[in-house]
């Protein structure tokens, strides 16, 4: 066994000697044959690994390809659209003080005829509303923009036009058509045209305004700034145009402008009366006659000084704002608005009817002043005032319902202010507090006075609080509570029947055409994204 | 009974969001565009030497990823090296708050 196991080892050992004999030219050759064949495999697994570059014209002929992809669809595409959607509960509550119905003229006597109505409670404690508004741009050349907004403000089992109840969002009309709560059709709310000039700080618009929603209601919306007057002058759709003087340009602060812009409420040439002779039109009260009418016009400045500056150790965002707004030859309605009248009887139905502009009234100056102040984004508040003055010219309207404030032959003004802050105590969470006040003859443009959110307009105390939860900062949660104290009936309306000392809510012998509200409670909560 | 149903909810539905209120944390706007204007601009203001950037120059995406590489001067420096690492989560708030794709503010002026 041990010889064997020797003899083995030796042949292995000699082995190599035999081969290196036998051909050593041969052994190279196979050797080559392996080095080619490890090569190819290397090469192979380097190409898995590291695909060999094309050459660069490949590259960009091929990155061409793909970006005129892009451009084609990104032309094709020629509008930008963004959004925001709420869903919103509300509960209210309405009480209504005694007062003196107005029944008519006892055609006998020639006297008017009242009845006493006692104080009463309302209440809608489960109402809902979804607001859609869809905001569209275009770039359409690099100094003109395209900007719209489109908007669906539905009532959950709302109506069209709902029954008139002496309140201005009871009149449907193009001015307040998305700022009302009705059905699910969407409106066109702005679509203008701004320009900017090349080589000068002016920018010019055209069309449909950004012109509801404006400074200082952004602070309680958790929102962009979204209109250009102040909330207390002007909330409403307004056509017109608008020009921008940028005062940076001289120095002033980053953002500084100028303003000024004009507009049309009722259009006498077209489908109104200016181009009618003795043109007659039926009113509620009789033949009343509208011709020779002259176009109701608005013409105003506003300056905007926004500031950004640091004082010690805090970072503040301000904003200083001043208007002023001529509107002229007032009418006492808005032309061509639908107004569902209550029909008193057991069975009777409302009936609705188109009413028209009957008469102008004169004119008003309206000034507003608007201070708001934000620090470290944890604190702001704000300070507003407005004023307004009539300037009657005698006329009345036809439905009844007198003269500018009320008064049509002398001058009368009215006055509100609007304060507020807010506090940020945690990143994502907004605690605010608010009161407005409005003279017995205040005024000012909002003809939704009356719809859930619109408190400016109020002749009276408003009152309210509410709590935000950011989640994100396009995706909130808001809860909220207005406390409404009306002193004067007739709040949102520039015209009155007589003197609005008349229609002191608190006197029991006050007589109204309309069981206006003492006093609202509106709790709130609603769910809001924006994109 | 029912409101103390209905008060359940409210508290169950506050606290939820108060939750998601306390969790979340993020940069100042206002602290984030004062930031921005006193130190970015000087350098990518209209005819600039850095070109004009502003806060409609890139999308949120495109903001974000900026930050999260944290270069500047085409790769060349950190962020970090043009303010404090502090101011620039508030000027990345401001920018991204504000990108191309961010609700805009609405004007007649635009």
């Amino acid at each position: 066994m041990r010889k064997g196991l020797v003899g083995f080892v030796a042949a292995v050992l000699l082995l190599p000697l035999g081969l290196m004999a036998q051909s050593n030219e041969e052994l190279m050759k196979q050797i080559e044959l392996l080095k080619q064949q490890l090569q190819t495999l290397e090469q192979k697994v380097n190409n898995q690994q590291h695909p060999p570059a094309q050459a660069p014209e490949q590259q960009l002929k091929d990155l061409d390809a793909r970006v005129a992809k892009v451009e084609t669809k990104t032309a094709s595409d020629n509008m930008s659209w963004g959004g925001d959607l709420r869903v919103r509960y509300d509960n209210q509550s309405w009480h209504i003080n005694p007062y003196m119905q107005y029944m008519g003229v006892d055609p006998h006597t020639g006297m008017p005829v009242v009845v006493p109505v006692p104080g009463q409670d309302w209440s809608n404690p489960d109402s809902w509303s979804v607001r859609l508004r869809l905001k569209m741009s275009a770039q359409i050349t690099p100094n003109l923009k395209f900007m719209g907004r489109l908007s669906m403000y539905e009532l959950y089992g709302g109506a069209a036009v709902p029954v008139f109840n002496g309140q201005p969002n009871t009149v449907a009309s193009d001015f307040n058509s998305v700022k009302i709560p009705t059905n699910d059709v969407l409106h066109v709310e702005r679509a203008m045209l701004r320009y900017d000039f090349p080589n000068a700080p002016f920018t010019i618009a055209f069309g449909r305004m950004n012109s509801s929603d404006g400074p200082p209601l952004e602070i309680k919306d958790e929102t962009e700034r979204q209109g250009t007057p102040m909330a207390i002058m002007v909330n409403a759709q307004v056509d017109g145009v608008h020009a921008d003087w940028h005062m940076d340009s001289i120095g002033m602060p980053d953002g500084t402008t100028f303003g000024i812009c004009a507009g049309i409420g009722y259009e006498s040439g077209f489908g109104g009366g200016g181009q009618v002779k003795d043109n007659y039109t039926m009113t509620p009260f009789g033949m009343g006659m509208i011709n020779g009418m002259k176009d109701s016009t608005v013409a105003g400045f506003i300056f905007d000084m926004p500031l950004l500056f640091q004082a010690g150790s805090t970072i503040n965002s301000a904003r200083l704002m001043i208007g002023y707004n001529y509107f002229g030859d007032m009418t006492d309605i808005p032309y061509g608005s639908l107004v569902n009248f209550p029909i008193p009887g057991a069975y009777a139905q409302a009936s609705p009817q188109y009413v028209t502009a009957t008469k102008n009234l004169g004119n008003m100056d309206q000034w507003g002043i608007l201070w708001e102040h934000t620090i470290n984004d944890k604190f702001s508040y704000f300070a507003n005032y407005g004023y307004v003055k009539s300037h009657p010219n005698g006329q009345v309207s036809a439905y009844g319902f007198g003269g500018l404030l009320g008064n049509p032959y002398q001058s009368e003004s009215g006055y509100a202010y609007y304060l507020g802050v807010k506090w940020k105590p945690i990143e994502h969470m907004s605690l605010g507090l608010e009161f407005n006040h409005g003279s017995p003859n205040w005024f000012t443009y909002s003809p939704d006075a009356g719809s859930p959110e619109t408190k400016l307009a109020a002749r009276g105390n408003v009152w309210e609080a509410y709590l935000h939860w950011i989640i994100n900062k396009n995706f909130l949660v808001k809860v909220g509570y207005t406390d409404y104290d009306y002193s004067t009936a007739f709040s949102g309306w520039h015209i009155a029947p007589g003197p609005l000392s008349y229609y002191n809510l608190d006197n029991a012998s006050a007589v109204n055409f309309y069981p206006f509200p003492k006093t609202v409670r509106d709790l709130y909560f609603s769910v809001e994204a924006r994109w | 009974m029912r409101f103390a149903k209905s008060s359940k909810f409210w508290v169950a539905l506050i606290c939820l969001f108060a939750v998601v209120a306390v969790v979340a944390a993020g940069g100042s706007e206002t602290k984030g565009k004062f930031y921005f204007k006193k130190t970015c601009k000087t350098c990518h203001a209209k005819g600039a030497a850095g070109g004009e950037v502003t806060p409609l120059t890139k999308t949120q995406a495109q903001w974000k990823a900026y930050f999260a590489a944290g270069k500047h001067n085409k790769g060349a420096d950190a962020l970090t090296k043009v303010m404090p690492a502090d101011q620039l989560v508030d000027v990345e708030t401001f920018l991204t708050a504000h990108a191309s794709d961010s609700p805009q503010p609405e004007t007649c002026g635009g």
